[in-house]
């Protein structure tokens, strides 16, 4: 698997290189057990700054999708594809909160946002 | 032996170390524009075609390697003049040494003309945006069974370690036990180096051009020079110990493996879509 970046988007590196290592995991193009390359090879591969890699890498590990056993590497947890798939659940769940509570502030009903939620899914294609 | 085959051998070693490699390496210039940047290699393609052909000190490397070979020619037909003549000297060690010296000079050309380069790419072409990486980590097992690397770290470890420990059972044979001891150790060392750094650099131009086999290729010249090298430190002490001189043979075979792995290195030739914007870390 590779990983693209572009230094010029408003998402940050680190942002980018963990997005694409879930999204990796979701798709299953890396399997728990799947090594990763060091901080030192990702970030001259990429020859950005290796703190931005290392800061990717622990946002990864916080999020239990990756593990650091010391010198052995880094390697892809059992249950990286359960946590990837929680983190986005939880991240959604969040999103869907704001918005709800932002359609109930504005004076809509629950009935109302409810439809309007039923609405929006039916159009929207797989 | 002849020494025909001495000047052959190092006439050789000059021609392709020198004139062959540089010629070789220059078609990749634009290459590794686009690698660099492949938006700025788009933008700027009336810079492209003048990288390709020779530089100045491009050039004046090809002179030097015929220059070169021209002076062992003149070594070889013993007509140098009376200043350089060396009396009492072997024809096939003015030779070896004459060889070496013009191939030392033509080294520092070869880096004084890769600096340049180095030099305009960095202060004329700005680092791509866009960059791409493999998510596999890089291990010499991936390019070598790990019991080939073993037997070949230890053939060196045990090559470097046989001239100390010989001298302790033949004293009177085996001189300079100490000075060669730690000029093979400095050599051990910088071939371990040579291999690390084929494993673990950063991918460039010629593995995207080349294919990802390129590497592998790479690391195993580097395993075989070792391994070589071993031997042949092996076998010259075993010919000490016998009271051969055998540093004539040797400097021939060393020059010609050289040769044979250099020329291993080069045998793609670029193709024709080097400027295309491919990223080149993902080899």
């Amino acid at each position: 698997m590779e990983i693209n970046i572009v230094t010029s988007s408003p998402e940050p590196v680190y942002e980018q290189i963990v997005r694409q290592v879930q999204h990796g995991v979701a798709e299953g193009e890396l399997k728990p057990g799947d090594a990763l390359p060091t901080v030192r090879q990702l970030a001259d591969d990429l020859q950005i700054n290796r703190n931005t890699v290392a800061r990717a890498y622990k946002l990864l590990e916080d999020r239990g999708v990756i593990l650091t056993a010391g010198r052995r590497g880094t390697f892809v947890r059992d249950e990286a594809a359960h946590e990837v798939h929680r983190a986005k659940s939880g991240q959604a769940e969040r999103a869907m909160r704001q918005t709800v509570s932002m359609l109930l502030g504005e004076g809509m009903t629950r009935a109302e946002v409810s439809a309007l939620f039923r609405n929006v899914l039916a159009g929207v294609k797989p | 032996m002849n020494e025909w085959i001495d000047f052959a051998v190092y006439a050789t070693q000059l021609i392709v170390c020198l004139l062959v490699t540089s010629r070789w390496a220059a078609q990749f210039k634009s290459a590794v524009v686009a690698d660099r940047n492949p938006e700025w290699a788009k933008a700027h393609p009336q810079v492209l075609p003048g990288l390709e052909r020779a530089s100045g000190l491009n050039l004046l490397i090809q002179a030097w390697a015929v220059f070169s070979v021209l002076v062992l020619l003149v070594y070889r037909l013993d007509l140098q003049p009376d200043a350089l003549q060396a009396p009492g000297v072997p024809g096939w060690r003015t030779l070896l040494a004459t060889a070496y010296l013009l191939l030392s000079i033509g080294f520092v050309l070869f880096g004084l003309g890769a600096l340049a380069f180095t030099r305009w790419l960095r202060v004329t072409v700005p680092l791509g945006e866009q960059r791409r990486a493999s998510l596999t980590p890089r291990s010499i097992e991936a390019y070598v069974p790990r019991s080939m690397k073993l037997a070949i770290y230890a053939l060196l470890l045990a090559a470097v370690a046989a001239r100390p420990v010989a001298s302790l059972y033949y004293p009177d044979r085996i001189t300079n036990v100490m000075g060669a001891f730690t000029s093979s150790l400095f050599m051990a060392l910088m071939l371990f180096l040579a291999v690390g750094v084929s494993v673990k650099r950063r991918p460039n131009v010629f593995d995207r051009v080349l294919g990802s086999n390129y590497r592998k290729r790479e690391v195993r010249v580097c395993l075989a020079l070792m391994a070589f090298t071993a031997l042949g430190w092996l076998a010259m002490l075993a010919f000490e110990i016998a009271g051969e001189d055998v540093s004539r043979y040797s400097g021939v075979v060393f020059s010609t493996f050289v040769t044979a792995m250099l020329a291993a290195l080069m045998p793609f030739p670029p193709r024709n879509d080097a400027g295309a914007p491919t990223p080149v870390h993902a080899a």
